[in-house]
């Protein structure tokens, strides 16, 4: 089970979501899009959560490729099933945004067509991992690699081409009262992704364990 | 696949003892999902509402044409939830797994071990 640091930051993740109604409660409407807005103290912070566990997956997979490192694999193994989990938050409230402000569920325009794809590319590597056989670490370590150089296109996608999503430049942009429900959200986000990738690795090393003794067992 | 991804299909392969229902294998239950995706996805396309032509902010929209914006709201709030407690759920329930299979690999050794210094 999970030990007692990562228990404790994951109280404090639970109590922040319980506590962050309040505060989006108090956080004015969005002059256009009204109530239905502040989806997006759930939707962005996903997003940013996604982000960061693609890095943490691609950088690990380079230094796994480069230098050989299992401790590496293992994180980044880790790392690319919590990217799909925050890709499928983001993917899931981002519709419930869409048809109440865009009158659609899902507008297949270059955001959410690119971020569905990033979403895709990671559920690749975690069948990779699962079904590929032996070798399948250093495929699906180049297939993350590939995934985090897709990063940024999504990310600018929407100050680049055409689209209906709003631009990268209104989460800067956001006052102070819109902002702090924001921040708050993503500092429980935060919380959650740490307990989430260090559960995650915890369960990758037992089982290295677990292979290991199972291999010493066979040799006898 | 591992003797630990086996554990929790062993009910199906019980099941399969007793009433010669075929066994799951995890290539059958990965076509049932990419069935369920398609199907979901087939789905939604169908109860998609048509594209507006132009931007019209919500205020601006007659009374008959808007959502309440509230229980959608609440909806992406409890599906936070609801993938957290998910993922904690799955992933407490494969670490015992782990755990148990650990432990069961040390009692063995430790069986080992004696029978080697009493023989």
């Amino acid at each position: 089970m999970l030990t007692r640091t990562p228990m404790a930051l994951l109280i404090g993740a639970a109590a922040m979501f319980a506590a962050a109604p309040i505060f989006i409660a108090y956080a004015p409407n969005e002059a256009t899009m009204g109530l239905v807005y502040k989806i997006v103290y759930f939707h962005v912070p996903a997003w940013f959560m996604m982000f960061l566990a693609i890095f943490v997956c691609g950088i690990a997979s380079g230094i796994y490729l480069f230098k050989e490192r299992v401790s590496a694999d293992r994180l980044a193994y880790s790392a690319a099933e919590v990217a799909v989990l925050f890709g499928a938050i983001g993917l899931t409230t981002g519709p419930l945004w869409a048809r109440v402000s865009w009158g659609v569920w899902w507008p297949w325009d270059v955001r959410t067509t690119l971020a569905l794809i990033l979403e895709m590319t990671f559920v690749a590597y975690l069948l990779l991992r699962k079904y590929g056989g032996p070798g399948s670490e250093k495929l699906s370590a180049g297939l993350a690699l590939f995934g985090m150089f897709n990063v940024p296109f999504v990310y600018v996608s929407v100050n680049v081409w055409r689209t209906l999503h709003p631009q990268t430049t209104v989460v800067p942009q956001l006052p102070s009262a819109m902002a702090g429900p924001l921040w708050w959200c993503v500092v429980a986000y935060l919380l959650l992704f740490v307990v989430m990738i260090s559960g995650r690795r915890r369960l990758e090393e037992q089982r290295a364990i677990v292979e290991r003794l199972r291999l010493v067992y066979d040799e006898d | 696949m591992t003797k630990t991804d086996e554990n929790p299909m062993r009910i199906l392969f019980i099941l399969n003892r007793v009433t010669n229902v075929p066994v799951v294998t995890g290539y059958f239950v990965l076509l049932l999902a990419a069935v369920i995706v398609l199907v979901a996805s087939a789905t939604v396309v169908a109860i998609q509402p048509p594209p507006v032509e132009e931007f019209v902010p919500i205020g601006e929209l007659p009374e008959e044409d808007r959502l309440p914006a509230a229980p959608f709201l609440v909806s992406a709030y409890s599906l936070v939830w609801i993938f957290a407690f998910g993922y904690f759920w799955m992933l407490s329930r494969r670490l015992s797994v782990v755990e148990r299979e650990l432990n069961d690999l040390a009692k063995r050794a430790g069986l080992d071990s004696e029978t080697e210094s009493k023989g």
